[in-house]
């Protein structure tokens, strides 16, 4: 089986000179399709940086990162842009990551239309395997914090991606819902065949990761 | 514009807001127009008339200066032939012209643009009557004019010439003027354009002779001015709602930056609004407003419903605003979608 995120010895930095910071430094990865990872350390260890490289969003300095088979380092702006709507699902922090003027449902229309196609699994699908069927005409306004993370992981999962990066999913949220809501995304992962990574310093919730890396300094471990 | 729609209907009162500035902005762009074709044909609906029988230029007495040319120029009756006989030229008639005090049939003092022209010269109207019937200082009508033709914003009368020149000298009832005035004209109008100069004479076209009917230049000028300030605006103010708008969803553009959105969907998605905002409240506004010209064009206030300058008008005013909404949307595409991450937020 190939991997879906292969890195290898990836590094980036931010600033210069003195004030030069390593925040990735000769990072390797591999996550293979239906494996759920977590990434723990403490703030500033180039957790974030680890997810905008994977997740297309910047080009590291040296290194490579290959995804659904690109060699994508060299790739301009508008090419990652592609690369993030053909392969990649984004689960972000915050749960204001919802347009508040759409309805549940019509952010995953809303998220078809810039991927540009449903995938395999229809709307009313995703929002019943995140358990939101019943608030499908709701807007993020009237949903609480777990039910605005469950539409962002429907959300993510359409146009069936290959990645799903997850950024700080359970950071809002109390200790039952936060359980709910990684083991729902662990399960999506296992049964969609979809490689997911999750960055937290929650460490309540990796029990439900398949592997725990962590990161120090830029450093995975 | 699947967000676009949702966005408007979502924000509806600010969107309102701005639709409301928009669609008085229209009325007030067509008011304008309207007041300002009024007051234009007020001035020179007269000048316009000859125009229409063929009358191409105006030759003042060289010298004369621009504004009120036409009661100032004094031309001698030659120059009539003088310019008959130069290249380019068809035809040439002198005309007299003089703002008179008058009073009408029922003894009410009224202004009167007297316009002395040769009765069969291309620009006598017709019906004009070969010789005038004059009692003491009376004049009798013995036709009207086709179409509203003012000068000065004075109602034109048309005379035979030596009446004209007559009132001109001042000569009273039943008395003759001086021999020499019966020698002069204000200025000739021809047809057809001179290739070269002529002695003694400013030719100048129809148009640039509106310039010479008392207020024409001043009057235009400051409408045309209050114009191009209300363009301006609207692109200040249109530029200003979009540009506080997009900051703030901004990050809802940094989502779907981080999604894969490309530039040109989400340019579309944002210029979408402000084209569907510019639209529905310039049409509303110019509906209304030509509706209130309408009315107004049956008061006594010089307003005239030209419909392709209030077009052009709206047009103006929707491409000012989408020029605003340009620079300011324009920041969309420049949001960093790696702010998406994090706590950036």
């Amino acid at each position: 089986m190939t991997a879906a995120l292969p890195l290898d010895n990836v590094s980036l930095s931010y600033g210069d000179g003195d004030s030069q910071v390593h925040a990735l430094n000769g990072v390797s990865l591999q996550v293979d399709p239906g494996e759920f990872i977590g990434v723990v350390g403490p703030s500033g260890s180039g957790k974030s940086t680890l997810l905008a490289v994977a997740g297309a969003l910047t080009r590291p300095e040296s290194g490579s990162v290959r995804l659904a088979g690109e060699e994508i380092t060299t790739f301009s702006d508008a090419e990652l842009a592609r690369v993030r709507r053909e392969h990649i699902g984004f689960v972000f922090q915050s749960s204001g990551n919802l347009p508040s003027a759409l309805k549940a449902r019509d952010q995953l229309e809303f998220a078809a239309r810039i991927t540009g196609g449903q995938g395999r699994r229809t709307t009313a699908e995703l929002l019943d395997a995140v358990g939101m069927s019943h608030r499908a005409g709701h807007r993020p306004a009237s949903l609480s914090g777990g039910e605005r993370q469950r539409i962002g992981i429907a959300r993510a999962l359409v146009g069936d991606p290959q990645l799903l990066l997850v950024d700080e999913p359970t950071a809002a949220l109390d200790r039952q819902r936060a359980q709910e809501i990684v083991s729902l995304l662990a399960r999506e992962c296992h049964d969609y065949g979809v490689a997911g990574v999750m960055v937290t310093h929650d460490l309540g919730v990796l029990e439900h990761c398949d592997r725990v890396l962590d990161m120090v300094d830029g450093r995975l471990g | 514009m699947f967000l676009a729609w949702r966005d408007m209907l979502f924000a509806r009162t600010r969107f309102l807001l701005m639709g409301l500035v928009l669609a008085l902005m229209s009325i007030l762009i067509v008011i304008i127009s309207g007041l300002t074709a009024g007051l234009v044909n007020d001035g020179v609906s007269g000048l316009k008339a000859m125009g229409e029988e063929g009358a191409e230029v105006v030759a003042f007495e060289d010298g004369t200066q621009t504004d009120s040319a036409f009661t100032r120029s004094i031309v001698p009756l030659t120059a009539a032939d003088d310019l008959a006989a130069a290249d380019g030229v068809a035809e040439a008639a002198p005309m007299g012209l003089s703002i008179v005090n008058a009073r009408n049939q029922d003894g009410t003092p009224v202004d009167l643009t007297l316009i002395g022209v040769e009765p069969d010269s291309f620009i006598a109207p017709e019906g004009m009557p070969e010789i005038a019937e004059r009692t003491e200082t009376e004049l009798e009508v013995t036709a009207f004019a086709d179409g509203q033709r003012t000068f000065g914003h004075v109602d034109m009368g048309y005379v035979p010439l030596d009446v004209w020149q007559e009132a001109h000298a001042g000569a009273r009832a039943g008395e003759a003027a001086h021999e020499h005035a019966y020698g002069e004209a204000s200025v000739v109008v021809a047809q057809g354009t001179p290739t070269g100069t002529v002695d003694g004479l400013d030719v100048r076209t129809l148009e640039e002779s509106f310039q010479s009917s008392p207020g024409y230049g001043p009057e235009t000028m400051t409408l045309s001015m209050i114009e191009w300030f209300l363009y301006i605006i609207t692109a200040l103010v249109t530029g200003a709602f979009f540009l506080v708008w997009t900051i703030q969803r901004s990050g809802d553009i940094a989502i779907m930056r981080a999604m894969g959105a490309t530039r040109g969907f989400l340019l579309r998605d944002s210029l979408g609004q402000a084209v569907v905002i510019l639209a529905l409240s310039i049409g509303v506004g110019v509906a209304l407003a030509v509706g209130l010209g309408l009315w107004l064009e049956s008061s006594p206030m010089p307003y005239v419903t030209e419909f392709d300058r209030i077009a052009a008008g709206a047009g103006m005013l929707f491409i000012s605003g989408l020029i605003g909404a340009l620079v300011a949307v324009f920041r969309v595409t420049r949001t960093d979608p790696l702010t998406a991450l994090g706590e950036n937020r």
